[in-house]
């Protein structure tokens, strides 16, 4: 489904990405970790679109990507949340959703009806809110949501736009012990018919969500394997979860 | 929502009362005043629809009511005064300038976009005062007024009046379909976060060039009216401090409200209008009096009244 080959991203000195290669196989969840300053997010950046790799190709369903803007890859299936929290704060959870369903409806020059009471958007809408647990929610300015509703509200407009393979930035970044497992909960209902790209610090989320896992340090994947043999990776070992793990 | 409209009943009420109130109070140069104010008003309404809902801070918004004037003041010249004619073309004509204008500004973005729009109104403002053929520095007299034989006579002050009123009117409800259909949300949500809108699909650039193109049209309406209001056009229509002063109606009336840029003419007009009875410095007390009123109305005037739109 994604085909990444030596993909290469600096900033200034500092090789964000340093030939990276990466494959995402048809709905299995593939987890990335690595420690901080790793280049998970830079990596994001580059399969979304919004960040352009100097060297090295994007191959998404079989067709290279690499060079087209980030809302074209978006309407070709790839959506993605942010590690810090992006959504409309100015817009009803509703809205911010029905935005996203919006966004995959083909052209929006549409001048007349009124968006808010189309039940092609709001209809699909609601379902995704209700998915996400956040049904009760729905008419409540994004911006006041709770942290962690606002991030339900991440996945849920990523989740909108019908992916076919959904980016998750640290959805799970800044949640309490409660919100975690219960977005735990969401992503494992949705691992079973969604192919999922899944950036992640909590190691509890990654070994229970993960199919596989790809281990960045320093721009480079220094491993890729089921959750267990990464676990007994003497070098991710040293590298990230630390001699005592 | 009701209330709104409620109140939006009272004030088209009261402004159709106008005329005939002042008539009988023998004051006929209030009808004058408030059909300047309705014309400027929509120009207003026409620069919320970008600065207000779309983010756009565009510090030439003046070009197009002076491309709007200036189609019915040349046309006339040639004479050519059928008044849909000069509509079309002042739309058109305002359309096309926009369309060029938002194509090359757009891609930029913050202090570059104003800057951008600034110089291209000032070249249309210095291309105002090249044509000598048009009365270069010193502007034209209108040859008549744009004539829709049968329908309305421009030249009754009190019909004009209500045309202005109605145009508002009509152009208040149209913009207000507008920003709540689809292409609306997508614009309003491009201002609200454009990376979020980039990430889920919407690319900002053609919904913000279609809505700059619109409001532009809009505006060369206003600019139609304009020329007829004064029968006379000047280049100094197009100058930046006209500009400046429509971006200041939207913001003390409201941005991204409906009835905010109304408000906003209506007030700023008015008290300019007040302070000029009372002193030559009037703009010493205005400025001030602009200034505490941003401080304390954060949401602009409509603030007072309604919740803003996002």
């Amino acid at each position: 489904m994604l085909e990444v080959k030596g993909l290469c991203k600096s900033f200034g000195a500092l090789r964000a990405s340093d030939g990276i290669d990466f494959h995402v196989a048809e709905g299995e969840t593939h987890a990335l970790i690595g420690p901080n300053g790793a280049g998970k997010t830079t990596f994001i950046n580059q399969l979304a679109g919004t960040l352009r790799p100097d060297a090295g190709t994007i191959r998404f369903a079989g067709e290279d990507i690499t060079r087209l803007p980030a809302p074209r890859r978006a309407r070709k299936g790839l959506a993605r949340s942010f590690q810090i929290t992006s959504v409309y704060p100015g817009f009803t959870a509703l809205e911010n959703v029905a935005l996203a369903v919006q966004a995959r409806s083909g052209h929006s020059f549409r001048f007349w009806r009124d968006a808010r009471r189309d039940p092609a958007l709001t209809g699909p809408a609601r379902q995704v809110l209700e998915e996400v647990g956040l049904e009760e929610r729905m008419h409540v300015l994004a911006g006041n949501l709770a942290h962690g509703e606002q991030r339900s509200l991440e996945v849920a407009m990523a989740l909108a736009t019908r992916p076919r393979l959904l980016l998750l930035d640290e959805p799970m970044a800044g949640m309490g012990a409660d919100e975690s497992q219960r977005m735990i909960g969401l992503l494992s209902s949705l691992k079973r018919r969604q192919t999922i790209v899944l950036v992640e610090h909590d190691m509890d989320a990654v070994f229970r969500l993960a199919d596989r896992i790809a281990v960045l340090v320093y721009g480079r994947v220094i491993a890729s394997d089921s959750p267990e043999k990464i676990k007994m990776n003497e070098e991710v070992r040293r590298a990230y979860l630390g001699e005592g793990a | 929502m009701r209330a709104r409209l409620i109140l939006w009943g009272i004030a088209a009420l009261l402004l159709i009362a106008l005329p005939p109130l002042a008539t009988a109070l023998g004051q006929p140069y209030y009808v004058d005043l408030a059909r300047r104010i309705l014309i400027l008003a929509i120009a207003a309404i026409s620069l919320n629809l970008i600065l207000g809902y779309g983010g756009l801070v565009s510090f030439g918004h003046a070009a197009y009511l002076g491309i709007g004037a200036y189609a019915v003041g040349i046309l006339g010249f040639y004479g050519i005064a059928n008044g849909w004619i000069h509509l079309l073309v002042a739309i058109g004509a305002s359309a096309l300038v926009a369309a060029a204008i938002g194509a090359v500004s757009i891609r930029a973005s913050g202090i570059y976009f104003i800057m951008i729009t600034l110089a291209f109104t000032q070249m249309l403002y210095y291309l105002g005062i090249s044509l000598d053929v048009y009365g270069g520095d010193d502007g034209m007299r209108l040859k008549s007024r744009s004539q829709f034989a049968g329908l309305v006579d421009l030249r009754d002050p009190v019909a004009f009046y209500y045309v202005a009123l109605g145009v508002m009117l009509l152009f208040v409800f149209l913009t207000y379909r507008i920003v709540n259909s689809r292409f609306g949300m997508a614009l309003r949500a491009a201002k609200s976060n454009e990376a979020r809108s980039r990430a889920i699909g919407f690319p900002p650039y053609p919904y913000r060039l279609a809505a700059f193109i619109i409001a532009g049209a809009m505006c060369g309406v206003a600019g139609a009216l304009y020329a007829n209001h004064t029968g006379y056009i000047t280049p100094g229509l197009m100058a930046w401090h006209q500009s400046g002063e429509m971006m200041f109606m939207v913001i003390l009336g409201g941005m991204a409200s409906t009835a905010g840029p109304v408000l906003g003419t209506f007030a700023l007009l008015l008290v300019e209008e007040v302070l000029k009875g009372w002193t030559e410095h009037w703009q010493v007390i205005l400025g001030p009096l602009l200034v505490l009123s941003v401080v304390f109305f954060r949401r602009g005037l409509a603030g007072i009244f309604f919740k803003p739109d996002a």
